[in-house]
């Protein structure tokens, strides 16, 4: 029971990201909310290093392209499922992230901010000129349908159920908000635990934290490979529903931008914060769209800005900040009346 | 009694700056010393030399009969030494509770034991009711509070701290040192810089005297007080040659 109540909200999101998709039978509703889940996920893997560990990464979509190109380059080249190819993206993205972090960790500040721009930029770089992964012209996805077809005596064509195929989109649906589920679920068990209590330490005072006898450095490198995993599963997920990739596309600093504003936005360090971002930042992009028609006129773009600015000017929590202060402002109240 | 905390010739430059040089003299277990000098004097050089913050020039650290020089600061909290900062540094966006709970977590992993272990230090320095405020709210003498729970929660045997009653008034100051005399009845050992000396006077065991970096006089409270040396270093040679 104090589970029930204390994740309320968690549950009546839950409810909701069932019961919309259900109740609406529109292929453009169920499409944004596919990108609300995979932008979310990635949120919420950016914000354990940002929002509770407190170091500022400015380049997460190095690990998001990871898992989009790891488990792409495995699927079409190999046939293997893309369920494995996300794990094998993730181990990448945290080897990445530990050899890279390792010692930029020694940065502070903006300083790491800068570090982990360049870390995305020169994968950029790299994977738009690599002839193997498609260079400049990038890899289309086959679809599934087809793999199956083509071999379907085939070891693919046996486990072919357990791909994620983005023909009938519901079910893709649920499979990404099961997988963010066990993400939300993995983050908040973390924020709760030792190691969140640590991160937080850390992200108010490097000196606190030493005096008390935590390790800043290894607990800042735990943070980022659990964070590198998690942004590489999105990655996948991305790349099996985008059904195409190249290094523009899953490397540019306009990505890793947006893991940044869902988070700030929704609410840095809290784990709801990432969700209700990305439900704003995706709900507008179809509200424009709907209104202007074609891919809509960019005001989208505009509105978020704005309130990115009057969010964080008035209240740097973000909109949760806003929920709690609410929260407590009715618990006090109800305190008085008692 | 025996001995817990030695420092040998500690030195520490910082360019052509010499902040300390050659100071050294120990702490005993259950003792109270006293880390006084005029502003400048090297006291909290000296502490981050010790905690670990840096390392001394040359010089020693001994914990325990174990040399500990060079060491980083979290090593040296897991042998059993932490400190205090004399910028009272309270974990701001986390309550009273957490942020002594993220000093209990030094001993145990899990999320329960740690909130046992906080609830009595909150009991022993009297912040039981104030657990669910944010850390950036607090007063300045609870925020000083906070800061030595979350120290103690790491089950120190020696405890540094920095100045701790400065900014405080009379009876929040009479709080604090009756709270440093009831930890040393508990088993530990405390190593203080202090300015006030009222408040430093009657509980310290033993006081050490810093100025321009070096030391210049140990010893007994009363001994301090009518130490030639310390009155000069305080009160300059002039006032010192007026009041005779």
């Amino acid at each position: 029971m104090v589970i029930l109540k204390e994740y309320k909200m968690a549950l009546v999101m839950l409810a909701l990201f069932i019961g919309v998709p259900l109740a609406v039978n529109s292929t453009d509703v169920h499409n944004v909310i596919i990108y609300i889940l995979i932008y979310a996920m990635v949120g919420e893997a950016w914000n354990l290093i940002t929002g509770f560990a407190g170091q500022t990464s400015f380049g997460h979509a190095a690990y998001f392209g990871i898992g989009a190109y790891t488990s792409t380059i495995m699927l079409e080249y190999f046939h293997i499922t893309p369920w494995i190819g996300m794990l094998a993206g993730g181990l990448i993205a945290v080897v990445l992230a530990f050899i890279v972090n390792f010692n930029m960790f020694k940065l502070k500040g903006h300083y790491f901010a800068i570090g982990t721009l360049c870390v995305a930029e020169i994968l950029k770089t790299i994977f738009s000129k690599w002839e193997w992964v498609g260079a400049g012209d990038g890899i289309a996805l086959t679809p599934i349908s087809a793999l199956i077809s083509d071999a379907p005596s085939s070891a693919w064509g046996k486990i072919a159920w357990l791909s994620l195929d983005v023909r009938d989109r519901l079910p893709f649906l649920f499979t990404t908000l099961a997988v963010f589920c066990l993400v939300f679920i993995v983050c908040s068990v973390l924020e709760r635990s030792k190691i969140g209590f640590y991160w937080k330490a850390i992200r108010e005072s490097h000196e606190v934290a030493e005096s008390i006898g935590i390790n800043p450095r290894k607990y800042k490198l735990i943070a980022m490979c659990i964070s590198a995993f998690i942004a590489a599963i999105g990655g996948t997920f991305f790349a099996q529903f985008f059904k195409y990739i190249d290094a523009i596309t899953v490397f540019p600093l306009s990505v890793s931008m947006i893991f940044v504003l869902v988070t700030v936005l929704g609410g840095l360090g809290n784990v709801y914060g990432p969700i209700i971002g990305a439900v704003i930042y995706y709900a507008l992009d179809l509200l424009m769209r709907r209104m202007t028609g074609g891919s809509g006129s960019g005001l989208n773009l505009i509105i978020f800005g704005a309130l990115i600015v009057l969010v964080t000017c008035t209240e740097p929590r973000g909109i949760m900040g806003f929920v709690d202060r609410i929260r407590q402002s009715l618990a006090g109240r109800k305190k008085e009346g008692e | 009694m025996a001995e817990l905390l030695r420092i040998e010739n500690i030195t520490k430059k910082f360019g052509n700056l010499v902040a300390n040089e050659d100071v050294s003299f120990s702490v005993n277990e259950h003792e109270i010393v006293s880390l006084i000098g005029p502003n400048g004097a090297g006291k909290t050089t000296l502490f981050n030399s010790i905690s670990g913050y840096y390392p001394p020039t040359s010089g020693k650290v001994f914990f325990k009969g174990q040399d500990i020089t060079g060491k980083t600061a979290f090593e040296i909290c897991r042998l059993g030494i932490t400190r205090t900062f004399q910028v009272v540094q309270t974990l701001k966006e986390m309550t009273v509770e957490e942020n002594v709970m993220t000093g209990a977590f030094l001993h145990t992993g899990s999320r329960k034991q740690a909130q046992i272990a906080a609830a009595e230090i909150l009991e022993r320095t009297g912040l039981t009711e104030k657990k669910n405020i944010r850390g950036a709210s607090l007063t300045i003498i609870d925020k000083k509070r906070v800061e030595i729970a979350r120290a103690l929660a790491t089950r120190p045997q020696l405890l540094m701290l920095d100045e701790c009653m400065a900014g405080l008034n009379q009876t929040e100051i009479k709080d604090v040192m009756e709270l440093c005399l009831r930890l040393k009845e508990e088993g530990l050992s405390l190593l203080v810089v202090e300015h006030i000396m009222e408040a430093i006077m009657p509980i310290s065991d033993r006081i050490v005297v810093l100025n321009a970096g070096k030391k210049i006089a140990e010893g007994l409270p009363e001994e301090i007080v009518n130490n030639e040396e310390v009155i000069k270093a305080y009160l300059g040679d002039r006032y010192h040659a007026e009041s005779k």
